[in-house]
């Protein structure tokens, strides 16, 4: 992982906890893009982010043709916005981190009574290629 | 750069000192020996007070695992204790449900997003405890050998107030916290034990006293007025007085008959103490049963020229177990005729209200005062009381009309005062 000096994973964990939105770019095999917003990326490890699958849309279809992604993160506390580059590595449907993501999204729901409406498929695990400071 | 790892390091250095201390204290005000809810209210002050945790609660499950109960609180403008959510529900209950802990920040905004994306549009946030607008909440369950203790929840208004750090110190702070509160709650249900286990041996102590009172009272008369009239016997046979041992036959008779009541109640009360009866219910048509017993003191009510008078319909039945009714009309009876003076009356009426017939007692007799009528149905300081003419009795009889009416699922009640006469009323179901 090549990232800016002094810009770890763990120093930018309130920008991995979804208080603010996250753009996201991705490009299908024919370079076209696509830019959206996703509701969080979830810190795994110091080199690893996962993004959650609920629906099959353009992003995922583009990951799974074009596995790189940038993600813009803001900090909630100072407002600083960072440019993650992301390498889509694999989906997992179950284990310690699908598990945590998968109860985050329940308890909302379950809160609301929408149990079930907003199902897991997969975790998507990205190998963090670069983070930049914006 | 050396400066920055250098203060990074120290930084480290004195969180985890803070932290230790924070262990310290918890360990300290675990293992005081204070009742649970003291202690966990203790805890949750530490925990603002070196932790920051302006709001966290510890909630109980359930007995029947469906909920989870407030057992303290801390930093909340209404006292949340005993307020309850559902397994399952919100972050407390889903973290329950699900044995892990959770750590949620921007919790509207993430719900709003939902609400938005399941095109529901509206918010229907459903949080029966704790902070209405809660931001950040974190909920750590605390498991103690595989068993779901309590629950330790904090939350905040502020965003990103628990960090993945503050988070696995609460998950350290978790195994100690549960197996107190495991401790604290067996202790409490000892106690419980002990306490009851105390009172039941106070009853069985009670008991024990009241059988050995009544052996050396109330069998020991009978008893030695038999050896009187054997003597008698002996005498009058040997002066050859055939017509003084005629009128002793009487005596005999009478004596026996008391020592025989005693002796049956006796029987039943001590296997009503040991829950020795067993209840067969059955159909039971009420006129033929009174009748049936009113025909057992036939002489004796002869005797003292009581009038006794039967309103009961013959349709009017009830179910209960023939033995124990049989015995708590018995009762009721003789000691209706052993305390109404000669030429007085007794009479029995019965009615169906409803699913339940209501059977009354009354009788013209010397009546009870107030004293004795709050232990009329409670062995403590209980005597027996002779009749209008000096009929022994065992003490134990309304205590079994009162046990063998609540066995057939029925009430008893009474009304009386000195002079005025008693009236039972006791309902049974049909």
């Amino acid at each position: 992982m090549t990232v800016e000096e002094n810009v770890h994973l763990e120093d930018i964990m309130p920008a991995l906890q979804g208080v603010i939105p996250t753009i996201v770019a991705t490009a299908s095999l024919d370079h076209t893009p696509n830019v959206t917003y996703i509701s969080q990326v979830y810190f795994v490890d110091e080199s690893h982010v996962a993004l959650s699958y609920q629906f099959f849309n353009k992003t995922i279809r583009n990951v799974r043709e074009n596995p790189m992604l940038t993600a813009i993160i803001t900090c909630p506390v100072h407002y600083d916005l960072y440019k993650l580059l992301l390498r889509y590595e694999e989906s997992q449907t179950e284990g310690e981190i699908f598990d945590a993501m998968e109860i985050q999204l329940e308890a909302l729901a379950s809160a609301q009574k929408k149990e079930g409406i907003f199902k897991l498929k997969a975790a998507d695990i990205y190998r963090v290629i670069s983070i930049e400071k914006m | 750069m050396e400066m920055t790892a250098l203060d990074k390091l120290s930084a480290k250095l004195e969180t985890s000192q803070r932290k230790m201390n924070i262990i310290s204290k918890v360990s300290f005000e675990l293992n005081k020996l204070v009742s649970l809810p003291e202690k966990l209210n203790t805890i949750l002050d530490i925990l603002d007070d070196q932790f920051n945790l302006s709001n966290s609660m510890i909630l109980v499950p359930n007995p029947d695992q469906q909920h989870l109960t407030v057992v303290a609180c801390h930093g909340y403008a209404e006292d949340q204790t005993g307020k309850t959510v559902p397994f399952g529900q919100g972050i407390v209950g889903l973290s329950a449900a699900r044995r892990k802990h959770i750590n949620l920040t921007g919790i509207r905004r993430k719900q709003h997003y939902m609400a938005t994306v399941s095109l529901e549009g509206e918010l229907n946030f459903v949080k029966p405890l704790g902070l209405a607008d809660a931001e950040s909440q974190v909920a750590v369950p605390l498991i103690a050998n595989a068993e779901l203790v309590a629950l330790l929840m904090a939350e905040s208004r502020e965003f990103c107030v628990f960090s993945k750090e503050d988070e696995n110190f609460l998950i350290t702070l978790a195994q100690p916290l549960a197996v107190s509160i495991q401790n604290s709650i067996l202790y409490d249900s000892m106690e419980e034990k002990i306490r009851e286990r105390t009172a039941e041996l106070q009853r069985l102590n009670e008991t024990k006293n009241k059988f050995f009172s009544i052996i050396s009272h109330d069998l020991r008369g009978p008893v030695t007025s038999f050896q009187s009239l054997t003597r008698l016997f002996s005498h009058y046979h040997k002066l050859g007085q055939t017509d003084k041992i005629d009128s002793l036959c009487d005596k005999v008779d009478q004596s026996a008959d008391n020592l025989n009541h005693l002796l049956e109640n006796l029987l039943d009360w001590s296997l009503s103490q040991t829950n020795g009866i067993q209840c067969v219910f059955e159909k039971i048509p009420l006129l033929a049963f009174l009748q049936q017993i009113a025909s057992l003191y036939k002489e004796s009510l002869a005797a003292k020229e009581i009038t006794l008078t039967l309103s009961v319909g013959e349709s009017i039945a009830l179910q209960a177990d023939q033995h124990t009714l049989a015995t708590a009309f018995r009762n009721l009876l003789s000691n209706a005729i052993k305390f109404t003076p000669r030429g007085g009356a007794i009479a029995i009426d019965a009615v169906r209200k409803d699913n339940v017939v209501v059977v009354h007692l009354s009788d013209t007799g010397v009546g009870i005062d107030k004293e004795k009528l709050c232990a009329l149905f409670t062995l403590q300081g209980q005597r027996t009381t002779c009749g209008t003419e000096k009929e022994k009795g065992t003490g134990l009889g309304l205590i079994l009309v009162k046990e063998f009416t609540e066995l057939n699922h029925g009430t008893l009640t009474l009304d009386s005062g000195p002079g005025k006469g008693t009236r039972f009323t006791l309902t049974f179901p049909t």
